[in-house]
């Protein structure tokens, strides 16, 4: 994290990256498949939310460990502003995918395991949110939420394995439908995904140390 | 005689460019739109935006980088 | 040997007197279990009356899940409510692990009293279409179980405070959907006649489950607990 906030070069991998997704993205072959057509190239930038998300919590659950192991607010403050930044990408994702999914679903909700979990997973931080605004003292608060964000963390990824058992899932790759899914992705594909994936997440943390020195500023100012 | 041997010609010559015409594009993609070069227009948008984006960012980031240091310095 | 027996003992003590107390507490202020028994009560009476005693075996199904869990939610979170004054008394009494054994247990006992409340009057009023008691009755106990682990921990989260009830809810309803959803479509299926086998892997996650919220439980406690 200390790298993170003080180092500039990583930012311009990111710039890299992105510029590389978007170029890529569009000009590079896709593989032709019925009903998906074009919008293929949409997993360059909405499947990239998700992954977001789920590393922007993963991040703040790490953060939350380390709080109530070592009692610095600041843990908590970087806990926090991921989790912020994780609600951001996963609306993204969620509002991306439901104007996708109106023009390939024909409707915009459909019941779908992973939108599903990913609307689990929102309202989850979103009661973070609320918990953390409800409560005063600033050792409390950060006590009680980190007890929370990993409650909630520990909670969503084994969800993550079971809805998928509940209902098929209407996503590309997943019971029958063409696309594809982790295990055969194409290699035109796979060779902007995973670079994309990096850089949108890049991207984020940014974003998250941008807040980060914020909160500080005005934990700064607070105290005088 | 004739005119079946040419029915048949005709029968697999129509079957064969079905065929073709299957092969090269079983699946509608948007190519009319790549061939016309529309597509560069629609990366250089995103690249702009993208890179307003960027400059943003960075701003932000000397922005808070300056109030850092006055707030240090009044300390 | 003798002294681990020894300990054992004391810690098992400590936890009896602690669900002792808590059910002392509640035997004192009847109003309060009479509100949920009530609660209850008006809820399925509504239903009936909405439903005109004509119900479908698969909405019977989400129906008693439903009531089950809102009752729950109400219930819950009192115990711990009344605890946020007496937090430092308990300091020199027992550890952070024994009270949430001593919680844990009363808010079995506590939902496992709902359930056979709930099953009565449902049965009572709305008919029963459960063909499979036995089987019917495994999944329901292994739900309610999921139920009352993770309202508890949630629970005394929410305690801390001041508008304890409302953020009861929030909190809670997002984290309990796994077993919710996992218990619900596992009654469904029995309800339309599945077997054992069937319903199995379902029955197993939802164990795994039950043990990753107690254990997480006891891990995330003391932490919430101690101020």
């Amino acid at each position: 994290m200390k790298y993170l906030l003080n180092s500039k070069s990583w930012k311009w991998v990111s710039i890299g990256l992105l510029t590389y997704t978007v170029i890529g993205g569009f000009f590079l072959p896709v593989p032709r498949l019925p009903i998906l057509n074009e919008t293929i190239r949409i997993l360059h930038f909405h499947v990239p939310m998700w992954f977001g998300m789920i590393i922007m919590f993963a991040i703040s659950f790490v953060y939350a460990v380390k709080y109530l192991s070592t009692k610095e607010l600041k843990y908590d403050l970087y806990a926090k502003e991921m989790v912020s930044v994780g609600i951001m990408f996963g609306m993204l994702g969620i509002f991306s995918g439901m104007v996708w999914a109106n023009f390939t679903w024909g409707e915009p909700w459909s019941n779908d395991p992973k939108q599903n979990a990913s609307a689990i997973a929102l309202l989850m931080y979103f009661a973070l949110l609320i918990l953390r605004g409800s409560l005063n003292d600033d050792h409390q608060k950060a006590r009680i939420t980190s007890v929370y964000n990993i409650f909630a963390f520990a909670i969503l990824i084994p969800l993550l394995f079971v809805l998928p058992r509940m209902t098929d899932s209407l996503h590309p790759g997943n019971g029958g439908n063409p696309g594809f899914n982790a295990y055969d992705l194409d290699s035109n594909l796979r060779i902007v995904f995973y670079p994309a994936v990096l850089g949108w997440t890049l991207l984020g943390l940014w974003i998250a140390t941008l807040k980060i020195k914020l909160s500080m500023l005005q934990m700064i100012l607070d105290d005088k | 005689m004739i005119n079946n041997r040419l029915k048949l010609i005709l029968l697999a010559g129509f079957s064969l460019l079905q065929l073709v015409a299957f092969g090269q594009s079983p699946v509608e993609m948007a190519d009319n739109f790549r061939g016309e070069g529309k597509i560069y227009v629609v990366v250089m948008v995103i690249l702009t935006l993208l890179a307003g984006i960027f400059w943003t960012l960075f701003r932000f980031d000397r922005k808070l980088k300056e109030l850092e240091k006055e707030i240090e310095s009044k300390k | 040997m003798h002294l681990i027996f020894k300990v054992t003992f004391a810690t098992m003590e400590v936890i009896i007197t602690l669900i002792k107390k808590d059910f002392l507490v509640d035997f004192r202020q009847k109003y309060l279990l009479a509100g949920i028994a009530l609660y209850v009560f008006a809820t399925i009476y509504i239903s009936y009356l909405a439903f005109n005693s004509v119900i479908a075996p698969a909405i019977w199904n989400a129906l008693f899940w439903l009531i089950l869990l809102f009752s729950s939610v109400t219930g819950m979170f009192k115990s711990f409510g009344q605890e946020a004054n007496r937090t430092y008394y308990y300091y020199y009494l027992a550890s952070a692990n024994h009270i949430l054994a001593a919680k844990l247990v009363y808010y079995l006992l506590y939902e496992f009293l709902l359930v056979i409340l709930l099953g009565a009057l449902f049965i009572t009023f709305l008919g029963n279409p459960v063909e499979q008691p036995v089987l019917f009755l495994l999944n329901l106990l292994l739900g309610a179980i999921g139920l009352a682990v993770s309202f508890t921990l949630i629970a005394s989260i929410a305690s801390k405070s001041d508008n304890g009830n409302t953020l009861m809810s929030i909190l809670a309803f997002p984290v309990i959907i796994p077993v919710l959803l996992l218990a619900v479509t596992n009654s469904r299926k029995i309800i339309f006649g599945a077997s054992f086998q069937d319903i199995s892997g379902n029955l197993l996650t939802l164990v795994c489950f039950n043990v990753i919220i107690i254990a997480l439980s006891f891990i995330l406690f003391p932490y919430s607990w101690k101020n």
